[in-house]
Formats: structure tokens, C-alpha cells, sequence
């Protein structure tokens, strides 16, 4: 079975953002592959050594994103493909669309991805690329199977599980709840190096998407913490009111 | 133009001089040692407890004798990324980057590079894995930073050799397998009096490895002596070439290497939690970050830190190239371990009362780092090391009075 899975490299989520006229300040920040699409590397590197196959993981983005590349490639991966371009889109439609395109005559079986990156959490490019491919998708998947190219995948829904089947191609949208992924062993990251990564130069359209200005929201005010009784929940009552007519 | 910041995790980027396996190598580290580690050190350190899984889960990911080719069971990375393996165990607890450093450094590197191939076939790979632990026995009761005039003694018998004596501070040693024993050879021939090696396994007669109790320092880790009453070891056993105290002294300078990154990752840790809490306790209405005692503290304490990264990234790169004197090892072992027990004691004076409690984590590394400063050559001792090398006169031995 030959399985893609698209991570995309996001800020470590201890990073300490700093805005600058350019957007997201770059310098000396650390990068991780977004965690449910690392959880995505795991499910494919468990299909793999069940029953065998050839992953591929796929990234887009400026020549930082090697970096994730490869470390999916020292937890397993066979191969990379790295969709280059200049600048990081925003737009999930333009993401799909770019993905979809190199994806679509390398003829896989099975894309897995991350239900939504831990950035911008818009959770949006696992439809797109399955529509974009005319193939079936499920995602916020918690378990999965594949078995003689049946896909059974169960998603939370309200209370309730949802249980989905589809025949091979398909796009599946990972939740990190699945299950940790490995570490990469330190053979693994040097067996990585050995492994190859082609480059793809796409030239990416414009989308409808348009971001003006990015902020660090303001500081939230230190709370009040006050005792109940003594009139204190007419105050709290009037302190709701006021604040709904304004 | 960008505008340019002090990041006051890594102030003169040492992170951006990485390669990117090192990188990677080094983010793998930290997550184990964050997300495994961490959650056991408080129970480690304070009840003296070293989880018995914990060789295995290191082994698993490549930690132990990472520098170790493939083909013995290692993973073949350089001596820079083995350093940053030891900072990210050191910044939860010294005692589980003394455990690694043993295993690689004092074990398995003596093994690979003065073991026969036999003895690396049996030997290396199950200690990659943690499924065999190790230890290394140079120090006597009588004799720690003169190894030279040790007491234990191998004797030639048929067959092998017959060892006695005692080796004491052992890392490992209740728990060991195997372990690279030092002995002066005892008879009649030339030999007489040299240094050599020996692989003595647990199981043979005579070997005995009793806990060391009452430690007030490493707790995260065992420490024994090992007792060897009259105890055989094969031929097939012995490091057939090395003699000297050469033999132990190039295991050690790879250990001292690992502990110039391991204590700047403990000092870091202590600068972490330290202005962490400053910024959060408040006396007199404000922040003890904003009292200018404080603030000094902290600008002294990032000012070592990045010396102390510089150091050690500059040896990694030297040992990668194989130009770093043993002289060097043991400027970079003095000074950091020096600086990250002053940053310890500092941290823990800045904690206040809750300094001294466990629970805030610095303590132990301020009793972890007496230890730390005062094994594979102490302090002064490669004080001595360097004046020898500055005056090419040695001062080891006292002369004068007996002159």
C-alpha cells in the first residue's frame, strides 16, 4: 500500500511568538511537526509494518520544512516530497489545491493527515484535499483500520461513535487521540539522512482567503475572587447586567 | 530589517551552530527526559530510587553509546550530539545522565575500543539496548584522585587472571552485569606493577557489589562498591592491548566531556525555575523580578550559561575532529561544573523557603552538583591538570619538605 501523509511544520507549542512587520518572527524559533499529523506518521508507519508499503511524507512550504521532512523519514518514513515555495500559505484551499496536484499522479492508495494543525487550527485541509481528489474522507478519526484496502475508521460524535467504511483511495483526518507517536530512535535519524527527499517548486494561487495583520492579544486582566453571601451575588447580577447592555 | 532580541534561553544562539541531526537528536532527548523522566525524578531523587525500566526505554531510542557504530548496536552520532544528549538528562536529574554516561562513556567505549571483537559481539549490543547494565571500577577507598597507586591486584593463574580488592563510588554498580574492572598486575614478571583492564561479570565467585547508603547527593541513581575476594576471571575477559593508566583515563576524558553539557543542563534548569519564580512571587507589592538583587542574579547566571554553552559546543566540535586535548576536557569539566554549582546554590538562595523544598526541583540539583563537581577529577584537580599544562611543572605530588 503506498500511504502520504501531509505534516505541516508548525511553531513548537512552547515557543514564545514574537510578531514582526512580516508576520510571525521566524528567528530563533523552534519548529515541530504539528502533533495530530504526527500522530497521521504513526498511523502509517503502524500500517506499514502490519502489511507493508511505502510512506511518503509530504510537506509544503519555504526550505525550513525539510526539517520536518526528515524527522518523519528518522521515525520511519521512506521517502519525502517537499512541495517548495516562498512564503507559508494561510489558505486552506490553496494548501488542498497544491497538495491535491502532487498528490493525484503519484498514485496513492492512502493519504493520512492531522484533523487540524495546531497553528492555525482551521481544520479544513483534509475536506478540501478529498474533494479536490474526488476521493472519500473521514476525519477526527480515533482508530483506524485498513484491511484488503477497506478503510474502518471510528470518529467521536456528540456522545456517540461514529463508525465509517470506504474502499481505498481516501483521505483520513487524524486526531492526536489515537494514540502517542514514537520518538524517532537516534538510528533512525541517522538512517534519515540516507533517505531521499525530492523538491517540488509549486507556484500556488491566490485564495479566499486574506490575512491583514497578525496581533498578540492583550494580557487578560487579573480576575476578582470574592466570597459569596453578603449581598456579593446582586453585585455579580449587576456586574452581568451592565456588562450585557453594553 | 528585523529587529533583533536577546532570547534569554539561548543568548548567543548556540542552538542555530547545530547540524540538524544534532538538532533532532537533542529534541528527541528532551522530550524522553521532559516527558519520561521528569514525572519520576521528584520520587528518584528524594526516596533514592532508580525505576529499573528506565535502561530500556533509553535504550530503546539510541541514548546509551550513541557514539557506538551501528554494527555494535549504537547509532553512530558524533561526540556534539552524545553532549546534548547529556544536557537534556542533566536538566531533570544528574543521576540519570550519570547512569548514561557510565553505560557509554565508561563502559561501552573501553569495550569498543580496548575490547577484543569477541568482547564487542557479546558485550555492545545488549548494553546499547539496557538489556545488560554496566559499571566501571577505578576508584579505591584509599585512592581517588591518585588512580595510580591503586591496591587491587590481578594475579595470573591458569587459564586467567585471579582478582582482589575494592572499588568504591561505583555508578551502577548494585545493579550491574558487567564491569570494567582496573587492577595492577601482581607477579614476577615485567609486567608487575601495570595497570590492565578486565570484563568481570555478576555471577562469579567472589564478586560482590553492596549499595552505598546514606548518599546525599545522586540519590536518582545507584552507587555500591564492588568486592572482589579471590575472583577468576577468563583470559577471553582481559582488554588484550591497553596498559597504563591510559586505559582509564581515555574512558574518563569521554565521561568528562558528557558532564561539561550535562552540568550546563542542570545550570539551565536552575535558571529556568529560578527566573520563572521571580517573575511569578511577589513581596512588597511587586515581583521579585523587578528588585534589582534579582535582576543581577539573573544577568550573572545567563552570562555563565553562555559561556558554558560556548564551551562545551566548541569541545564537541574539537572531539568531532579529534583535536581536543585531554587538557581542554578538563578546562571545560572545571569550569562548568564550578559555574552550574554556583547557578545551583544561587537558584535555590532566589527559591527562598521553597527552595529547600523538593517539589521545586533546584535543591537536587544543588546536592547533585557537589557530586558532580567533585567526580572524574575533581575541581582542584583539574586545577592541576591545567597549571601542569600552563608551567609544564607538575604539582600533584608536594615537593620541598622532603627535598
Amino acid at each position: 500500500m503506498k500511504i502520504a501523509v501531509c505534516i505541516k511544520q508548525t511553531p513548537d507549542t512552547e515557543a514564545r511568538i514574537r510578531i514582526g512587520p512580516e508576520g510571525i518572527d521566524e528567528a530563533g524559533l523552534t519548529w515541530i511537526i504539528s502533533p495530530h499529523d504526527e500522530s497521521a506518521v504513526e498511523q502509517a508507519l503502524q500500517l506499514k509494518e502490519r502489511q507493508g508499503g511505502h510512506v511518503t511524507a509530504i510537506a509544503l512550504g519555504p526550505g525550513r520544512v525539510e526539517s520536518a521532512i526528515r524527522e518523519a523519514l528518522a521515525m520511519g518514513a521512506d521517502s519525502g516530497l517537499h512541495l517548495a515555495c516562498d512564503v507559508m500559505p494561510h489558505d486552506a484551499v490553496v494548501i488542498a489545491r497544491a497538495l491535491a496536484e502532487a498528490i493525484s499522479p503519484r498514485a496513492f492508495d492512502l493519504v493520512l493527515t492531522g484533523e487540524q494543525s495546531i497553528d492555525q487550527a482551521g481544520s479544513q485541509v483534509p475536506q478540501r484535499l478529498a474533494v479536490a481528489l474526488r476521493w472519500p474522507c473521514v476525519t477526527a478519526v480515533e482508530s483506524l483500520q485498513v484491511v484488503d484496502g477497506i478503510v474502518r475508521a471510528r470518529r467521536p460524535v456528540e456522545q456517540e461513535e461514529e463508525a465509517v467504511q470506504f474502499a481505498v483511495p481516501g483521505v483520513v483526518g487524524i486526531n492526536r487521540r489515537i494514540g502517542e507517536p514514537r520518538y524517532p530512535s537516534f538510528r533512525g535519524i541517522m538512517q534519515a539522512r540516507r533517505k531521499t527527499i525530492e523538491v517540488v517548486r509549486v507556484q500556488l494561487g491566490a485564495g479566499p482567503e486574506m490575512v491583514q495583520r497578525l496581533q498578540i492579544p492583550a494580557p487578560k486582566a487579573a480576575g476578582q475572587v470574592q466570597e459569596f453571601g453578603s449581598g456579593i451575588e446582586r453585585e455579580v447580577a449587576n456586574l452581568l447586567a451592565g456588562k450585557a447592555a453594553a | 530589517m528585523p529587529r533583533r532580541y536577546l532570547d534569554a534561553d539561548d543568548a548567543f544562539r548556540m542552538t542555530a551552530l547545530l547540524g540538524e541531526e544534532e538538532r533532532m537528536i537533542m529534541q528527541v532527548a528532551h522530550r524522553y527526559a521532559q516527558e519520561k523522566l521528569e514525572p519520576r525524578a521528584l520520587e528518584g531523587n528524594q526516596d533514592e530510587i532508580f525505576h529499573a525500566e528506565i535502561p530500556r526505554e533509553m535504550g530503546a531510542l539510541g541514548l546509551l553509546g550513541s557514539f557506538i557504530p551501528e554494527e555494535y548496536g549504537g547509532a553512530g552520532v558524533s561526540y556534539t550530539s552524545y553532549g546534548l544528549v547529556a544536557r537534556e538528562l542533566e536538566r531533570i536529574d544528574s543521576g540519570y545522565r550519570s547512569f548514561m554516561s557510565v553505560q557509554s562513556s565508561l563502559v561501552m567505549l573501553p569495550i569498543h575500543v580496548f575490547g577484543t571483537e569477541e568482547q564487542r559481539r557479546t558485550f555492545l549490543p545488549r548494553l546499547a539496548t539496557g538489556a545488560l547494565i554496566g559499571c566501571f571500577g577505578l576508584t579505591e577507598p584509599n585512592h581517588g584522585s591518585d588512580p595510580g597507586s591503586m591496591e587491587t591486584t590481578a594475579t595470573p593463574a591458569q587459564g586467567g587472571w585471579v582478582l582482589n580488592g575494592a572499588k568504591m563510588w561505583i555508578t551502577n554498580s548494585p545493579i550491574a552485569d558487567v564491569a570494567v574492572v582496573w587492577a595492577k598486575v601482581k607477579d614476577a614478571s615485567k609486567e608487575n606493577g601495570r595497570i590492565r583492564g578486565f570484563l568481570v561479570e555478576r555471577g562469579a565467585e567472589g564478586y560482590t557489589t553492596p549499595k552505598t547508603g546514606h548518599k546525599m547527593s545522586l540519590r536518582a541513581s545507584l552507587t555500591g562498591e564492588i568486592v572482589l575476594r579471590d575472583v577468576f576471571v577468563p583470559a577471553s575477559r582481559v582488554f588484550p592491548e591497553i596498559r597504563g593508566l591510559k586505559g582509564p583515563f581515555t574512558c574518563l576524558n569521554s565521561a568528562r566531556y558528557g558532564i561539561v553539557w550535562g552540568a550546563l543542563g542542570a545550570a539551565e534548569d536552575c535558571y529556568h525555575r529560578a527566573r520563572r519564580y521571580v517573575m511569578e512571587r511577589q513581596q512588597f507589592g511587586y515581583p521579585l523580578g523587578s528588585m534589582q538583587l534579582i535582576q543581577t542574579k539573573l544577568a550573572n547566571m545567563l552570562t555563565s550559561i553562555t559561556q558554558m554553552q560556548l564551551l562545551a559546543w566548541r569541545l564537541g566540535q574539537l572531539m568531532d575532529e579529534g583535536r581536543a586535548a585531554p587538557e581542554m576536557v578538563s578546562l571545560a569539566k572545571r569550569n562548568n561544573c564550578g559555574r552550574a554549582l554556583e547557578i545551583a546554590r544561587v537558584a535555590r538562595d532566589m527559591l527562598g523557603g521553597n527552595g529547600i523544598s523538593g517539589e521545586f526541583r533546584v535543591v537536587h540539583h544543588m546536592m547533585n552538583m557537589e557530586s558532580v563537581n567533585t567526580y572524574e577529577g575533581t575541581y582542584d584537580i583539574h586545577g592541576l591538570i591545567l597549571g601542569r599544562a600552563i608551567t609544564g611543572i607538575q604539582a600533584f605530588v608536594p615537593r620541598g619538605n622532603d627535598l
